[in-house]
């Protein structure tokens, strides 16, 4: 099912369909290893709810709620 | 013709013995370690060209060799789409550096390989320094390196940064790969987008094919995943967010108190000492008040910036930097910044100078600016002397009351100032907050009091010297015309007191001695008190019943909130103009505060009168 990564639930993983951000945006996710076909779990919420911490690439990475709204993934059943 | 071609041949004999090697690394991987380990103290630091963005680099001699390594800025790409990023890049390109080791955080290794492919990309001969190999044990990750090294045809060394393990093994690879010409590895052609550049989503694809047979990550952050779910926890998160702030504000101001009276009475014997030579007045005058005052208000910050940089440092190499950023970011986010503007900002409340410096910790350029900006409002240690004096004399009953809303009126001043600057200079960052939270690790003494001293030293040399000249002016000022009492209001600072006394008469404190107060208010906050002292020839206690016959307490109030806001002192200002490379900026700053506080001041005595308020 597709939907986006500021959906996801906690401690489900997804994999990353499309990065529909500004260019720059883009680049720095892919720097990060947020790349098209690459699994991504959201691992934990913090006190205020904005940013959120996602694992990718065994990698902890704190992404505000505006770019993952911009992030499509496909939920992974497992 | 013979001496030149002896010349031309002793040039071509010296640059086979010199390597140049780039080093390069994202954040978090021991590049810092790495780099003290090879050069011991020994890095000459300056900026890149043009840019503010600081640049180190070293000789070391091996096996007749010398080395020369640039530290590039540490980046997640070397796409050119940051300051940082684009110096990597034209260094790379330009340069032409013979070697370019990029160390790696094995623990991660599949993400740094995309900065790999972006180098190889760029036809150069690259040797990959593998980090963090023990952690990866203890943690499960298994990598075969011998495999991995064939899949990629290029050389891996396993280094321990932290230790300098295996540090000779990696620049014997270097000399090695330093004589080999470079190429391309046949895989990369299809993985490129055009001619230098990596099409990521096919690299990401090589990498998970070719990569990960030989490499298993399957550890679930075990120890880092604990620590979090205290650290990032909804009710554990604020009060040890509270403790370690206050633990860090406490340690830095309180450690340094005592270094900083050691200082201060060294340089007051040093003056006596000079006092009671047998030297005509104005050397006197000069020496005591001019060159050692310099002098000692530079080496009395030296304790505060070790000791506040030997706890950044820890709060960065233990990974709970990152953490701090998380948690704050949502209310920094409002006023259009992030997260990361939080600790400069807690520092402030003790002194600008350190928490300015503090400000590299963030990496766009727009949002460290605003954060430079704004830090001056924050009220430093050095105003609550005036605070604390004014209200004792004026309004004894609601001095806590004043003195807490002088604090809270500083911070509301600096979140409208950065809120009203992001809408106009827009840092392009401020929506794009994506963060690495590192693993915890503990931090090593040795880079934690290496980098301590290494930011002091680069203050010393570089502040400091502004410093002394500012201070040396001052003096100048004070002390002309020649045969006037120094710092009186016949001194030429006086005098120019005295002319500007009137532009604060709508501001209900006209009498020329504050305005000679504020002006020496420059060379340090506190300075303001012993200023007036010595305008009325009266001890501080003297100054209680003076007062009150040249200024009302609604003047009292302009005054205290005018100290607040207007030009941050000498040293600040030296601070600002060596973080942001630019005087136009420090000249901007300087200006506008005096604005503020002037509107400022005017509202609160104006507003105060119409409400029948003395």
């Amino acid at each position: 099912m597709k939907t986006s990564l500021f959906q996801l639930t906690l401690r489900k993983k997804a994999v990353i369909k499309n990065i529909n951000t500004d260019k720059v945006t883009k680049e720095r996710l892919h720097s990060f290893g947020l790349i098209k076909g690459v699994e991504i779990a959201f691992v934990r919420n913090t006190p205020l709810g904005c940013p959120k911490i996602y694992k990718c690439f065994n990698t902890l990475i704190a992404i505000r709620d505006n770019i993952t709204k911009q992030v499509e993934v496909e939920l992974k059943n497992d | 013709m013979i001496r030149l071609n002896l010349k031309s041949l002793v040039k071509q004999e010296k640059k086979q013995n010199i390597i140049t090697v780039g080093l390069i690394g994202n954040p978090n991987t021991g590049k810092t370690s790495l780099l003290n380990s090879l050069t011991g103290l020994s890095l000459h630091v300056g900026n890149w060209p043009g840019k503010t963005v600081e640049k180190k680099e070293c000789n070391i001699n091996f096996q007749n060799k010398c080395f020369n390594i640039v530290d590039l800025p540490g980046t997640y790409s070397i796409a050119p789409y940051s300051e940082e990023e684009e110096i990597s890049r034209d260094y790379i390109i330009n340069q032409n550096p013979n070697v370019i080791i990029q160390i790696i955080d094995v623990n991660s290794l599949k993400r740094h390989l995309l900065m790999t492919l972006e180098l190889l990309a760029l036809n150069k001969n690259v040797v990959l320094a593998f980090n963090f190999n023990k952690e990866a044990q203890k943690r499960n990750i298994s990598i075969d390196i011998e495999k991995i090294k064939k899949q990629l045809q290029i050389p891996i060394v396993k280094i321990e940064a932290n230790t300098g393990k295996n540090k000779k093994k990696l620049l014997e690879q270097v000399v090695n790969s330093s004589q080999k010409i470079p190429k391309i590895p046949s895989y990369l052609k299809g993985l490129l987008k055009n001619k230098q550049e990596i099409n990521h989503h096919k690299a990401i694809n090589f990498i998970n094919k070719k990569i990960s047979p030989f490499y298993s990550d399957k550890e679930q952050n075990g120890q880092t995943n604990k620590i979090d779910s205290f650290v990032l926890n909804k009710y554990t998160a604020l009060p040890i967010f509270l403790l370690v702030m206050f633990l860090m504000f406490k340690a830095t101001f309180d450690l340094s108190a005592p270094l900083i009276n050691l200082i201060d009475n060294l340089f007051e014997s040093l003056g006596t000492i000079i006092y009671n030579l047998n030297l005509p007045e104005y050397l006197k005058s000069f020496l005591i008040e001019g060159f050692i005052g310099g002098l000692g208000s530079i080496l009395a910050f030296t304790p505060l910036i070790f000791i506040l940089f030997f706890f950044t440092a820890l709060l960065e190499d233990s990974g709970y930097l990152g953490r701090t950023v998380v948690l704050t970011d949502r209310l920094f986010h409002k006023f259009g910044l992030s997260g990361q503007v939080f600790i400069p900002m807690i520092l402030g409340f003790g002194c600008n100078v350190p928490a300015i410096m503090a400000t590299r910790t963030i990496k766009n350029k727009k949002e460290r600016h605003i954060a430079i900006f704004i830090n001056s409002f924050v009220s430093c240690g050095a105003r609550l002397p005036i605070y604390v004096l004014f209200t004792g004399i004026f309004f004894p009953n609601n001095s806590s009351l004043i003195i807490m809303s002088l604090y809270v009126f500083g911070v509301i001043i600096a979140f409208t100032v950065s809120f009203i600057l992001s809408k106009l200079i827009k840092p392009e960052e401020k929506n794009r907050l994506i963060i690495e939270l590192p693993p915890y690790r503990i931090p090593t003494f040795k880079n934690v009091h290496k980098h301590a001293w290494f930011q002091t030293s680069i203050f010393i040399k570089k502040a400091g010297t502004i410093i002394l000249a500012a201070v040396i002016i001052v003096w100048l000022l004070s002390s002309l015309p020649l045969g006037v009492e120094y710092a009186s209001e016949f001194s030429l600072l006086g005098k120019i007191g005295k002319f500007i006394s009137i532009i604060f008469i709508p501001l209900g404190f006209g009498h020329w001695t504050f305005s000679i107060a504020l002006l020496f208010g420059l060379v340090a906050k506190e300075v303001v008190v012993s200023t007036l002292g010595t305008l009325y020839g009266v001890s501080r206690e003297g100054l209680m019943t003076i007062m009150p016959n040249y200024i009302t307490p609604l003047g009292v109030l302009a005054f205290l909130f005018f100290s607040l806001l207007y030009i941050p002192c000498l040293a600040t200002i030296a601070v600002i103009k060596k973080e942001t490379g630019s005087w136009k900026f420090t000249f901007i700053q300087i200006i506008t505060t005096i604005l503020i506080a002037w509107v400022v001041s005017f509202s609160i005595y104006n507003i105060g009168l119409f409400l029948g308020f003395k």
